[in-house]
Order: structure tokens, then C-alpha cells, then sequence
């Protein structure tokens, strides 16, 4: 087992009502496993944020220790996965 | 001549003489330029004597503009431009633009542009009411904050529907960080513009309109109008920009590491998520706000019901929050609201203002300054009792404060001089560009192409004159993608796109070629200025890119543009810009960053090590040069003056290009 440290951005703080969580996931899994597991975990609101409705594509971008993750990249005990939108101005 | 689009007035007020004029707009002059930024940036250059150096010279000139689809059915149809022909933090020209109502009520009295010249013998302020134009004693109002001001006028009027664009205690003061405030906060930033109505004597403008705004073809611009909106109300990030606008950039920006904290030292922060949009939305807010007509509404109500930060306010937008917040080392998110709302009713640009904030406590931290030179305020980092302290000594010229009066680079010199230090060391510490720190928190070291928007910004330093926002997530977001995507996405022409991704020119790290993205982004950003919409929704974030604009003001106004004049009319009016500011002197070496850029690499986070190789970005700067028909100095070629319809400009530019 590992334990790993979500960080939510945006609107996803609001769904999940939290801005981390840690959640402990089997040996083996990789962020394509992770974000399955999220998406049935919690709601379909939490679902259709991640994805776009229509495309079922990304809507977020997902960073492993700051680095973007490939889907099949493994996660490893201790590892931050972050959600974050493509978002820039101010 | 009937004009659609346009009102067809341009209001010429003359303070000193007490004298009003409506002068009528010249048709080739509007189809040239547009409005908003784009009359503004013309009228100074045309109007204004380059000789006068004193921004607080009687014969400053200060032009209000709305946009040609300010008012209108466009979406996020809100914004009005202010410029001064010189600005008391660049001394040279500079603006602000600022959403909210005022300027959509300026288009429904009749008016495409207000040009204010003069200085009334006492405190005064501007009643417009459709054609009715009055110069009104204000001498009751003074001392009185903008948020006072603007209840008090209401009152005075009798109607609570007036617009209102006022100046409190800092622009009064002739603070140069002063701004006015429209709506009680929505603010025209950085150019010092409320400082410019505090020496004109001139303490509001209240505005009410009745007329509308005509369009050449009611039926296509709807159409054009609600396709814009569609594209708005599709994008992928819709629902994070209307609920949180840009508060939650304080998340996505820790997430990638790009929080300029404690003054740019470092980029990671603990405990950002105290001072982040969705925190602050779940403690203190009360709903959402939209501006005229925008169905975005990002900005937000909040309150704080107790405590010694008790307060009440509209935002904060990003940049309070990282000022008061990041930059300062500061994570107390009522403290934020407080001074939030603290700045929009004293009438101070909240970056200009709090910059001198976080780079005095740089000072503090190490050692140049201390409690004998700041009247006993301890600036350390995060002392927020002291921060406030700070911007009302600005606001009234007080203490330690009353150094800042000219902005950080003079205080800077003034502290030099009293400790017998170079000037160079304090101003080291200043992010800055032509005198204005900087607006907008991006990190520049890490992305060359908006390090190059940044600096050869024709206002002063800053993310909204044409930041290519693509590059920032580049690497993480669109690399890859099809570019037919993307250019949906963004609303960036699929054949500019194209050619981008097929020359690698986004590429983290290039400084071959960046000169074209940011050339698109400047001249787009331009017209999103002279159209009067937000920045939100254009290539910038949203996607109403130049094809979107050309339908809406070929239906407005009955004159065919295609995308390619659209974004040609952004070039025109950037390339006026730049002749204003190389007729006034400046040049190449006034182009550049802050040295820091050069010498401190990023020293933690994903980009830790980038910094900006001064000898690769001298050679952009000049390739950048080039793309836009200007000679090494910067300053605008005959070739590109003529190609351009600006004959009338291309001599003061020969003559420049012999003398230099």
C-alpha cells in the first residue's frame, strides 16, 4: 500500500469541499487508476469537472511532484498529485 | 455624416477655461482606430505638447474613452480607458482600463471619448447627463473618499443610477499611485490617472445616459454578438472563471510555482491556500458580481462580519491577494479583504501602492532600512498591522509613507540619499519597468516570450498589454494538442496557431521567434482596449479572438474588417504608443527587465535555475524590433508609419531616426 497527497485547484476545492486529502491506493496504480478511482469514488459533479462532459477528455492538468504525469506514470508511496486548470492572467 | 457604432461626439473639456466643447468624430479616424485606447493613444499624440514634462502641468491631457462596443450587446461590453498624455509613475504616457458601468454609461449619454485639458480654480467634478454638461463644485467632497464621493454625488443628483468615477484622499494628495475608482471598485490601475484628476482639480465624473447605441446591422450583430457569447459560455474554463474570476489564480499559480513571494525571492509558499479564491469564497463571500452585460460575472461581494478586519468589499481580484498576500509574506486572509477594501476607497492602485509595501520590507530584511528611517514600522514580512499603517501614510503623505509620493523608484532615491547608499543598490530591489512595478505577478524568468511583453509594454510593466498567455502552460496544456483545439479554445486564427506550433516558437526556454507570439497578443490586446471589451474573454483567456471581433464590428458599424485589419488596427494603435514614447526619449534601454532577471536565477519550484540571459533577450528585443517595422532603438520606421495610414506621424519619426 502507499500513501499518496492529493491537491485540488478551483473549482474542485468547492466539490470536494477541501483543498487535500491523502488517500491510500494499492501498489502498482498509476494516475490513470488514481483518477478512476476519484471519479467513482465521488460524485459525478467531481467527474465532469476532471472531464469534459461531451469529449470525456482531460479538463485538468495533472502534475505528479510538480511535474506533469503521463497516464501510465506509477504512483509511489509519499508522491503529490496536484489538479490543476490552465490558468493564467490576473 | 450618420455613423453607426460610434456615437459621433468626442466631449472636450477645458478646465480652466470652464469652456465645453462637443466636437464631432471623424469618421476616417474612428474606422482607423476604433475607440477606447485606440482614440486615446491618437488624441494624446496629436494634442499634446511633448515638451511638457510635469504631469501635473495644467496641460495634461486626460481622455476617457469607452470602446466602440462599449454599452452594446457584445459580451463583458464594460471597459473604459483612461490615459494621461504623461504619468506621475512612468512620467511618460501611460493608462488604465477599468470594467464595472461608467463607461457603458458614457456611450448611452453620447460620447466616444471625454479629452479633459486644464485645471479648474477649485475642487470640481464633471456632471454629464445625456447633453446636458456641467462643471460642478466639488468643494464639499474634498477629503472625502471615493466611496463617499460617490453616495454624496448620488445624492446630489437625486438618482441612484448615475455612474460615477472618483478620486479619494490619494489622488486629492497628488499621490502618484493614485487611481479613481468607477463603481467603488472597479479601478484603471497603474497609470497614476487619479492623481492626474486630483491636479486638474477634478474630483469625479458622474455620468447618466439615456440614448442607446445605434448599429449599422441590427441582425447580424446580434448573431455575431451571441456567437461570441457561446464561446464564452462553452470554454473549459467558464465555470472556474465565473465563479471565482481570478481569485483562484492564487492556487494554480502555487501549483506550478509561480508565486512571486516575499518581493520574487522565492516561488513556494506555506499555507497559499489561506489567501486563495476558494477559501475566501467559502468564509467571506456573500455572491457573485458581473459587470455591463457580461455573462462571465467574476467578480464577487464579500464581507468580514467581526474582528479588527471587519470589512466590506467587491473582489479581491488576484492581485490584492498576491500584494497583500505572497508578495508580502503575508497569510491572513481577512488582513487582505481589509486592505482591499482600505485601497478602492482611498483611491490607490493596489499594486502600485503595494509594492512599496513588499519592497520596503525587502529593505527591512536586509538591513538597509530600519526603525529610524520608517518612524518606528516594523516591516517585517507579514506584519500587517504595519502594511496598513503604510498605505495610509501613502494615501496622506505621511511618515515614512510621504517618500512614496512620487512611487518606489523616487523613494527608492530619496532613502539612497539619506543613507548615503548608491541609488542602484535600492533600486535593485524593485521589480519595475519604465518606472512602474510590476502589474501582474507572473514569473518572468521562466517564460521569455511574457518577459518580453512585460518590458516592451507601452504603458509601463505589465501582464495586460499583451501577455502571451499560451506560453504559461505550454509545456503542461497544449503542447501536443491539435492545433484546431487550441485555436478554438483561444480564438487564436488556426493559420497564426499553425505556424507557432510548427516552428516550436512556445517552446519553455526559446528565445528564437517569441517575437511573433507576443506581437499577436500585444496588437490583439490593443483592440480588445479600443472595442471596450473585457480582457477575459479575448485570446487572452476565453476566446473571443480577432474573427469574433471582426463580425461584431463589421455589424456595428457597417464597415467590412476581416480578423487580419482587426488585428492590424491593435498594431496601429501599438505603434502610436511607441512613437509617443520614443517622442518623449525613450528607447532601447528602456525596454529591458529589472536587473534581478538577469542575475537571480528562480531559486526553488519547478523552475528553479531559469533566469534570463541578458545577451539572448538584447538580440529578441531587436528581432522584436524588426517584426514590427522599427528601427533598433524602437522607434517606428516610414515604411511601416505609411503602411499603417499614419503618414501624419512618419516625419516626427524621420526626424528622430536623423537626430538619434
Amino acid at each position: 500500500m502507499a500513501k499518496i497527497k492529493v491537491i485540488y485547484t478551483g473549482y474542485l476545492i468547492k466539490v470536494r469541499k477541501k483543498q487535500q486529502e491523502t488517500y491510500t491506493i494499492e501498489e502498482g496504480w498509476t494516475v490513470k487508476d488514481l483518477i478512476n478511482r476519484l471519479c467513482t469514488k465521488h460524485n459525478s459533479e467531481f467527474k465532469y469537472t476532471i472531464f469534459n462532459q461531451k469529449t470525456n477528455k482531460l479538463l485538468v492538468i495533472v502534475l505528479v511532484n510538480g511535474r506533469v504525469a503521463e497516464p501510465d506514470e506509477n504512483l509511489m508511496d509519499g508522491d503529490t498529485v496536484t489538479f490543476v486548470f490552465p490558468y493564467s492572467g490576473g | 455624416m450618420k455613423m453607426f457604432g460610434w456615437s459621433g461626439i468626442i466631449l472636450d473639456v477645458d478646465l480652466t477655461k470652464e469652456k465645453i466643447v462637443r466636437r464631432n468624430l471623424n469618421k476616417a479616424f474612428a474606422k482607423l482606430f476604433l475607440g477606447g485606447r485606440g482614440f486615446n493613444s491618437k488624441i494624446i499624440y496629436d494634442e499634446f505638447d511633448p515638451t511638457i514634462c510635469d504631469p501635473y502641468d495644467p496641460e495634461n491631457l486626460l481622455c476617457i474613452s469607452p470602446g466602440l462596443l462599449s454599452g452594446s450587446l457584445a459580451p463583458s461590453s464594460s471597459r473604459v480607458e483612461i490615459s494621461v498624455a504623461r504619468s506621475p509613475i512612468t512620467m511618460v504616457f501611460s493608462d488604465g482600463n477599468a470594467g464595472g458601468f461608467f463607461g457603458p454609461e458614457l456611450r448611452h449619454a453620447g460620447y466616444d471619448a471625454i479629452v479633459i485639458r486644464g485645471r479648474h480654480k477649485k475642487l470640481s467634478y464633471l456632471l454629464i447627463i445625456d447633453d446636458d454638461v456641467q462643471i460642478r463644485d466639488a468643494t464639499h467632497l474634498r477629503g472625502m473618499t471615493t466611496w463617499e464621493t460617490d453616495e454624496a454625488i448620488k445624492e446630489e443628483i437625486g438618482d441612484p443610477e448615475v455612474q460615477i468615477l472618483a478620486i479619494g484622499p490619494a489622488g486629492e494628495n497628488l499621490v502618484a499611485s493614485a487611481a479613481p475608482a468607477c463603481n467603488l471598485a472597479r479601478v484603471p490601475g497603474p497609470a497614476g490617472s487619479g492623481a492626474v484628476m486630483g491636479s486638474k482639480n477634478l474630483k469625479a465624473i458622474a455620468v447618466r445616459g439615456t440614448k442607446g447605441i445605434k448599429v449599422a446591422k441590427p441582425d447580424e450583430f446580434e448573431k455575431a454578438c451571441f456567437e461570441a457569447f457561446d464561446q464564452i459560455l462553452s470554454h473549459p474554463l467558464y465555470k472556474n472563471w465565473s465563479i471565482y474570476g481570478t481569485s483562484m489564480l492564487v492556487g494554480t499559480k502555487a501549483a506550478i510555482d509561480e508565486l512571486p513571494v516575499k518581493n520574487w525571492q522565492y516561488t513556494t509558499f506555506p499555507n497559499y491556500e489561506l489567501t486563495d479564491g476558494p477559501y475566501l469564497y467559502e468564509h467571506y463571500m456573500l455572491k457573485n458580481k458581473g459587470c455591463f452585460n457580461c455573462p462571465v460575472h467574476c467578480s464577487r461581494y464579500y464581507i468580514v462580519r467581526e474582528g479588527s478586519f471587519a470589512t466590506y468589499g467587491e473582489g479581491p481580484e488576484y492581485e490584492a491577494q498576491d500584494t497583500f498576500g505572497a508578495r508580502a509574506g503575508n497569510t491572513n486572509p481577512e488582513s487582505i479583504l481589509y486592505m482591499n477594501t482600505l485601497v478602492n476607497q482611498l483611491g490607490l492602485d493596489v499594486l502600485q501602492a503595494g509594492n512599496a509595501i513588499c519592497t520596503s520590507m525587502h529593505w527591512w530584511q536586509d538591513g538597509l532600512i530600519d526603525q529610524n528611517d520608517t518612524g518606528g514600522l516594523i516591516l517585517e514580512w507579514g506584519n500587517v498591522d504595519a502594511m496598513i499603517e503604510l498605505l495610509k501614510q501613502i494615501a496622506f503623505k505621511r511618515g515614512f509613507g510621504a517618500l512614496f509620493a512620487d512611487g518606489v523608484v523616487p523613494a527608492a532615491k530619496k532613502i539612497a540619499a539619506k543613507k548615503g547608499l548608491p541609488e542602484e543598490k535600492l533600486i535593485y530591489y524593485i521589480i519595475q519597468g519604465k518606472g512602474m512595478t510590476q502589474v501582474g505577478s507572473e514569473e518572468l524568468r521562466g517564460h521569455i516570450g511574457v518577459a518580453l511583453s512585460f518590458a516592451t509594454s507601452t504603458r509601463g510593466f505589465d501582464h495586460l498589454r499583451g501577455m502571451p498567455t499560451i506560453e504559461i502552460y505550454y509545456e503542461q496544456w497544449y503542447k501536443g494538442k491539435e492545433p484546431e483545439k487550441v485555436a478554438n479554445e483561444l480564438g487564436i486564427p488556426l493559420e497564426t496557431l499553425t505556424d507557432w506550433f510548427n516552428h516550436d516558437l512556445l517552446r519553455k526556454g526559446r528565445y528564437e521567434g517569441k517575437e511573433y507570439v507576443v506581437k499577436y497578443y500585444q496588437d490583439h490586446c490593443a483592440v480588445g482596449d479600443a472595442l471596450g471589451i473585457c480582457r477575459f474573454i479575448t485570446s487572452w483567456r476565453l476566446g473571443v479572438g480577432p474573427i469574433l471581433m471582426a463580425k461584431m464590428v463589421s455589424a456595428a458599424t457597417g464597415i467590412d474588417y476581416t480578423w487580419q485589419d482587426i488585428q492590424k488596427v491593435g498594431e496601429r494603435i501599438w505603434t502610436v504608443e511607441y512613437a509617443i514614447q520614443r517622442r518623449y526619449g525613450l528607447r532601447r534601454k528602456d525596454d529591458f527587465l529589472p536587473e534581478r532577471c538577469y542575475k537571480e536565477p528562480i531559486p526553488d519550484g519547478m523552475d528553479k535555475g531559469a533566469f534570463i540571459d541578458k545577451e539572448k533577450y538584447e538580440k529578441l528585443l531587436i528581432a522584436y524590433y524588426k517584426l514590427r517595422g522599427y528601427d533598433e532603438e524602437g522607434i517606428p520606421t516610414k515604411e511601416k508609419l505609411l503602411e499603417l495610414g499614419l503618414e501624419d506621424i512618419a516625419q516626427d519619426m524621420e526626424n528622430l531616426h536623423r537626430t538619434n
